[in-house]
């Protein structure tokens, strides 16, 4: 539309677009920070979005050892 | 094919010749045509032939049904079940109107947040001050990208109880979440959701595209009018997005009425509330799928079903290309 939007249509506007990313790119997030846990970590009770020790062992594993 | 050699105009003048000519080119033609004319009738029309066969046959699977009077009385030495078996059964039985109406309920809400989600998000991205319109836009066409199945299995481990981080940020800000999954409503809500993540950037990109080529003269025209906001939406948006929504609507409302793998594999139809009756989100293809498949073995039953749900979504594709022709009709 073409009115100009003032200061606060504008930020009513950036806050639902922000929420709108965050709610289509949290599980795509949320699965490639998984693959960097070692171990078992994902199965824990306390939220953890950045993986603590972050490692590639689970690449390892899936590129040379399955069959 | 020889009256074609006949009213074709042909430069030699013997007809012998231009006969084998077309002839052998009918040939290539045929040969050509042959691979996928095989392919489709052995992948497409046998099965649909098959299923339709089914539905009037007794191949039904040992397991009594739940009330345990579907006595099923073939004739002798025939598997062909008198009066439409199947079918009378399947249409008396209440289960298939309690799910048949969920699987309405579920579309309804689906397509009505395909729509309004989309729609927010279409609206501002179409606003010219926004910043970096390609950037958000890419990463709000990102759900688009991903597979079914694989969306399924993450928002399932997302909803979960204990390890899900939905609940693990509900409780940050002290609220306890409920076990998604594991209880009726919310397994019901959970599903939407998702396949509401999952469809809105198609109605995004569609009507998008939609607003782009409304011109910005009427809004003009409007304001010195001195229509608002949201009288605009109502009175000029909205109208004008109506050729390219309703063939979108129609269109995810097939396929939500026709979903399966996801809710599937979230779900399997629980969570059940009671032995016997349909789960929670048991929709019309996942109940098919679970009495056919899933110990049932009512393959006569589900045959018959089939043909109904197969009916049912040939009307709502004629209603679709009703709609699109009568729409090109006035916008040509």
């Amino acid at each position: 539309m073409t009115k100009r939007m003032g200061p606060t249509g504008m930020l009513v506007q950036y806050i639902i677009l922000i929420i709108g990313v965050v709610f289509s790119i949290f599980p795509i997030y949320f699965v490639a920070q998984a693959a960097l846990r070692p171990g078992n970590s994902l199965y824990s009770t306390e939220l953890q979005l950045i993986p603590a020790n972050a490692t590639l062992e689970n690449f390892r594993y899936v590129l040379t050892e399955l069959p | 094919m020889a009256q074609q050699a006949v009213t074709t105009p042909s430069k030699t003048p013997k007809r012998g010749f231009v006969d084998s000519a077309t002839n052998s080119r009918g040939v290539t033609a045929v040969a050509y045509l042959t691979p996928a004319m095989i392919g489709i009738l052995l992948i497409n029309i046998f099965p649909i032939l098959y299923t339709f066969y089914m539905s009037l046959t007794n191949r039904n699977g040992p397991v009594r049904f739940a009330e345990g009077n579907y006595e099923i009385t073939t004739r002798e030495g025939s598997t062909w079940l008198p009066d439409f078996a199947n079918y009378t059964r399947l249409l008396s039985q209440s289960d298939f109107y309690i799910v048949f109406g969920k699987t309405i309920l579920y579309t309804v809400v689906c397509v009505f947040f395909f729509f309004v989600v989309g729609l927010t998000f279409a609206l501002i991205l179409n606003n010219p001050q926004i910043r970096g319109r390609a950037i958000w836009r890419t990463l709000m066409i990102l759900p688009w990208a991903v597979p079914y199945w694989i969306t399924a299995l993450i928002w399932k481990f997302l909803f979960h109880g204990q390890y899900g981080p939905i609940n693990q940020i509900l409780g940050l800000i002290g609220i306890q979440g409920p076990d998604w999954l594991l209880n009726g409503t919310t397994a019901f809500i959970a599903v939407t959701i998702v396949n509401v993540w999952l469809s809105y950037p198609f109605f995004m990109l569609i009507l998008l595209g939609g607003l782009q080529s409304v011109s910005n003269d009427i809004y003009e025209a409007a304001e010195i009018d001195g229509a608002g906001w949201w009288r605009q939406l109502f009175s000029i948006t909205l109208p004008l997005l109506r050729p390219v929504a309703i063939p979108s609507i129609i269109l995810s409302a097939i396929t939500t009425f026709k979903i399966l793998e996801t809710i599937w594999l979230m779900t399997r139809g629980g969570p059940v509330t009671r032995v016997g009756e349909p789960g929670a989100t048991e929709l019309l293809l996942l109940w098919a799928y679970n009495q056919g498949f899933q110990g049932g073995q009512r393959f006569g039953l589900v045959g018959a079903f089939s043909v109904v749900v197969f009916v049912l979504l040939v009307l709502m594709t004629l209603a679709y290309t009703r709609v699109t022709n009568a729409n090109r009709g006035v916008y040509e």
